[in-house]
């Protein structure tokens, strides 16, 4: 009892004894800026119930029914909620921005950095502090809560719910906020956090299905009046805004949302310890002198670089977070992201495939669309999670004294929501299963004409798509390792799969066309078009569908289309790979000469610099390249053979490129011999 | 306690085709007061960031108060006082508020942070404008302040990044002050500065650095001795009364080893190629001269400095 005493006392004062409480105590607290966000949620709260009361006596609106239905004191209770709900969602936002940027921009970070003040401890302040702040705009509702009340307000507990509720969500706001000021710049962030908000209170509003919705107080809110206001859609919308439902589970709105927020929350909190990912090579190591190499031949990039040093900054405050989140920053992450995408997933199969929402469909086309969207934007999130610069590339997680490189965490992240998404979607269709029975009877435009080939149509589909998540991956991580920041290399990638998408269509269009010519030489050419064309996902989808309505012909369609997700794989997956190990190979080799021993090759014959493994060339791809053995002096750039940097190598480098090119002639003559059969499938 | 407090070896630092510090290996020991010189873009300020955890270094091992600092980052920054050459646009707060918020995030806890805070507002002097606004003050009171806030967690190792820049000639004298009365507390001091002459007073040792590299480092004394013993000439300076300058002159100019004495408006000068006085004293005070004082023009701070760099600039 004692030691958790001490504990929790050593805690308290781990929080309230940092310089962001000192500030907040001093600025945000002070009775001037207090009284002023009292005094406006106050008014706020009083012109909106002023407002409802206006808008009451017209006997034909649907709110009179629901004063009527529900009484004037709950009715003015819920509006005074509601208003605390918006205000939150704006004020908290701005309250939490610019812990960071602040100091940075005032030009006292390095200041705090250098005092080893840990980031924890330092968010931890600006938590704390928030909470009486918090508490005080919530308790400015009180009087009207406890004036309505006198007109008969609304339960007990359903009030103390809400306030803990609405509590609980200034709460996640604040902690995404803090948390996306990490990965973010702080501005960026905030606009974020006010979007998302707004784009929460919409959907609580609408009647989207609490599964996918409750992402705001709103929603509970609201449940009594939109009860009242439904008249003969009373039950349909009660199911809608009532409890979510969820894989054949019903789990009451209140705890849904709670559940969403502390895992979110979890996640925000995840970040705001272990900081954004960097590694401290050179050129990227120095508090506010972000230098690289060429930066003199390219001075108006350099000056455009605002969030690399930003980054830069953040992880020297970083570094204060201890030796064993360092060890942890990469698990930590992960887990962090999966939270994310736990999330976002949960919510989008959820909401598609709710028996509510399927009882309102007449047929299963918006449904397919909407599940292939829901998937598509739950990958596309796991690879902006994932997203990582040149520097980056060299991390790595030590467990039992091996290093896990980032590119296989991540890659086992990937893999994780791929699996796991893959799971949840199967057990969603499964278990609305007999609604979806019953959907297909009436199925129309898309062909499917039983369950059987639903279930085909959807799964098959997710596939193609996780299949170009996988690849465009692999384009990611193969760009992440030779460009600067993550936001290039997830420029890149989106080109890819653009043009993947896009381009591939046009081939795919003509041998369609041209498989149904009615002279034999013009049918010879629409195979190995249908071949080209089936690397796009969007010609694979198309196969998936002929496949499903049993128009033929799509089993070796979708086999072309693998074969080329398997070819690209290879391709991005080697070079991503050898992109990594070089980058790792530079950090061993300059860790090396930190140490003072010897680098793992002799020195540069010209400069006498540090070298490198090279993984990867043009000519020689990954194993021509080991085979002839060359390193990379990290000073002058030269290229020699890594254990005699005298030795020539253009002729092993020669015969390397031969055998490639024997390699690639010969694997394209057998793909055109089967593509060339391919006509008649389509 | 003895030992080095920063140990660098072979340390590199490179922005693009500029190399800033350029293999500098060197010892900086416990409770010494070391003055960083050099000429613009020498690389010192590089070099004072790595030392104050500000920057990593490309190649080469520092350790910084026994640890490494590419690793054990977070434990040195708490034994560490690092002084920035500005002091940044601090949002409104007073003096004791400020002290107290670096106080608070080097983690001194609350009852202690209110003694500490002030004793150091002691030791700088500013008990009196405790409750003026950071923002308000002086450039003179502003570095003071910043020294303040550097002694709050009571570091061991203080990095100080040219604290009398901008600074009056009082200013710089009681920033001098306080500095020596630092060293004595036992703290070791890094300082940058451009000001010889005050180096020159306070510290014990310094480096010179030139196109990033070392180019010598060590005890002033034995700096100056080293010079000294390599001039072939030594001047001296005698204050006479002026009423016996010229009986002076007669008598040192009639010493062999002496090779040119002279009249200026601060008395007598004269160049000998013996390394003591002793001859040049005595000649005097036999001739019956009264000798006010009788220094050697010896070499300083500045000769050094003059002589190990070339003012070019690569």
């Amino acid at each position: 009892m004692t030691r958790a005493l001490a504990l929790l006392r050593r805690a308290g004062r781990y929080a309230w004894d940092n310089p962001s409480a000192e500030q907040d105590a001093r600025r945000i607290l002070s009775s001037l800026r207090l009284g002023a966000v009292l005094g406006l949620v106050t008014l706020l709260v009083l012109v909106a119930a002023g407002l409802a009361l206006l808008w009451l006596p017209e006997e034909d609106r649907v709110l009179r029914r629901v004063v009527v239905e529900v009484g004037v004191g709950p009715y003015l209770t819920l509006v005074a909620l509601g208003t605390l709900t918006l205000c939150l969602a704006l004020v908290v936002p701005i309250h939490a921005s610019g812990l960071l940027e602040g100091p940075r921009w005032r030009g006292y970070l390095d200041q705090l950095v250098t005092t080893g003040m840990s980031p924890a401890r330092y968010f931890l302040g600006k938590w704390a502090t928030s909470q009486p702040y918090f508490l005080a705009l919530i308790a400015a509702t009180l009087p009207f809560v406890a004036l309505f009340g006198l007109l008969g307000g609304l339960s007990l507990g359903r009030t103390a719910l809400s306030y803990a509720l609405l509590w609980l969500w200034a709460n996640l706001l604040l902690v995404a906020t803090l948390g996306l000021g990490v990965v973010l710049h702080e501005v960026i962030a905030l606009a974020l956090v006010l979007l998302l908000a707004a784009g929460a209170l919409a959907v609580d509003l609408t009647p989207a299905p609490s599964a996918f919705a409750g992402w705001t107080p709103l929603r509970y809110l609201a449940q009594p009046l939109v009860a009242a206001a439904s008249g003969t859609d009373a039950a349909e919308l009660e199911r809608l805004y009532g409890d979510a439902r969820l894989l054949g589970a019903t789990l009451p709105g209140p705890a849904w949302s709670v559940l969403r927020w502390a895992l979110v929350g979890a996640a925000a909190a995840i970040t705001c310890l272990v900081g954004p990912l960097h590694a401290f090579v050179p050129g990227l190591n120095g508090f506010g002198a972000v230098v690289l190499q060429g930066d003199a031949r390219r001075a108006f990039f350099r000056r455009m670089r605002p969030f690399v040093t930003r980054r830069v900054d953040l992880a020297f405050l970083f570094e204060n977070r201890g030796p064993r989140l360092v060890r942890l920053t990469l698990p930590l992450r992960a887990a962090a992201q999966l939270l994310v995408v736990a999330v976002a997933a949960a919510g989008a199969v959820g909401f598609v495939f709710h028996p509510d929402l399927l009882r309102g469909i007449r047929w299963l086309d918006p449904i397919l669309a909407f599940d292939m969207v829901g998937c598509s934007l739950v990958l596309s999130l796991t690879l902006f999670l994932l997203r990582g610069g040149r520097a980056e590339a060299a991390l790595a997680w030590r467990v039992g004294g091996r290093d896990v490189p980032l590119l296989v965490v991540d890659a086992a992240v990937l893999a994780l929501v791929c699996g796991g998404l893959v799971a949840l979607h199967t057990g969603a269709v499964l278990t609305a299963w007999p609604d979806l029975g019953g959907l297909v009877r009436t199925g129309r435009t898309s062909g499917l004409t039983h369950p059987e080939a639903f279930l085909y149509a959807t799964t098959a589909s997710l596939d193609v798509l996780v299949g170009s998540a996988v690849v465009g991956f692999l384009v990611l991580k193969a760009a992440g390792a030779r460009v600067l920041g993550g936001g290039a290399a997830l420029l890149v990638t989106s080109v890819w799969l653009t043009v993947q998408a896009a381009l591939p269509a046009i081939p795919y269009a003509l041998g369609s066309g041209f498989s149904r010519a009615p002279d034999s030489v013009t049918r010879a050419f629409a195979g190995p078009l249908l071949a080209i064309g089936l690397a796009s996902p969007a010609a694979a989808l198309e196969a998936v569908s002929d496949v499903a309505t049993e128009r033929g012909g799509g089993g070796d369609l979708l086999l072309a289309h693998w074969l080329w997700q398997g070819a690209f794989a290879w391709v991005f997956g080697a070079y991503a790979w050898a992109g990594h190990r070089e980058r790792r190979a530079e950090a061993l080799a300059l860790e090396a000469l930190r140490r003072g021993a010897q680098g793992p090759h002799p020195a540069c014959p010209a400069c006498g610099g540090p070298r490198a493994r090279v993984a990867w060339t043009w000519w020689g791809g990954a194993v021509g390249t080991a085979l002839v053995g060359l390193a990379r002096c990290l000073d002058c750039g030269r290229v020699a053979r890594a254990a005699d940097p005298a030795a020539g190598w253009t002729r092993a480098a020669a015969l390397a490129f031969a055998a490639r090119a024997a390699l690639g002639v010969t694997l394209a003559g057998a793909a055109l011999s089967w593509a060339l059969g391919l006509g008649g499938a389509s | 306690m003895s030992g080095a407090v920063v140990e660098a070896r072979d340390v590199w630092k490179r922005y693009d085709t500029t190399v800033a510090v350029r293999g500098i290996s060197m010892r900086i020991e416990r409770g010494s007061l070391l003055g960083l010189i050099g000429p613009n873009g020498a690389g010192k300020t590089s070099f004072m960031k790595m030392v104050a955890t500000l920057s990593k270094p490309d190649r080469g091992a520092l350790r910084i108060l026994g640890r490494d600092a590419h690793t054990a980052v977070a434990a040195i920054r708490r034994r560490l006082g690092y002084m920035p050459a500005e002091l940044g646009r601090m949002p409104d707060m007073t003096v004791r508020e400020y002290l107290s918020y670096f106080g608070a995030a080097a983690g001194v806890p609350r009852v202690e942070r209110e003694r500490r805070v002030r004793d150091v507002l002691e030791l700088v002097d500013l008990v009196e404008r405790q409750d003026s606004l950071v923002s308000a003050g002086s450039t003179g009171i502003k570095q003071r302040i910043l020294i303040a806030k550097t002694l709050v967690h009571d570091p061991d190792l203080l990095v100080l990044d040219e604290p009398a820049a901008g600074l009056d000639p009082r200013a710089r004298i009681e920033i001098r002050e306080i500095l020596r009365e630092l060293n004595r507390l036992g703290k070791t001091i890094v300082v940058s500065s451009h000001i010889l002459a005050d180096l020159e007073e306070i510290c014990d040792a310094v480096a010179i650095i030139e196109h990033g590299e070392l180019v010598t480092h060590g005890r002033i004394d034995e700096l100056t001795d080293g010079l000294r013993a390599r001039r072939e000439v030594h001047t001296w300076r005698v204050r006479v009364p002026p009423a016996e300058r010229e009986r002076a002159q007669e008598a040192l100019l009639a010493l062999p080893e002496v090779t040119g004495c002279g009249l200026d408006e601060e008395g007598l000068w004269l160049e000998t190629g013996a390394p003591t006085g002793n001859p040049a004293l005595r000649a005097l005070l036999d001739a019956g001269v009264t000798v006010l004082r009788f220094v050697e023009q010896g070499p300083r701070l500045e000769d050094v400095f003059m002589r190990g760099t070339d003012g070019t600039i690569r």
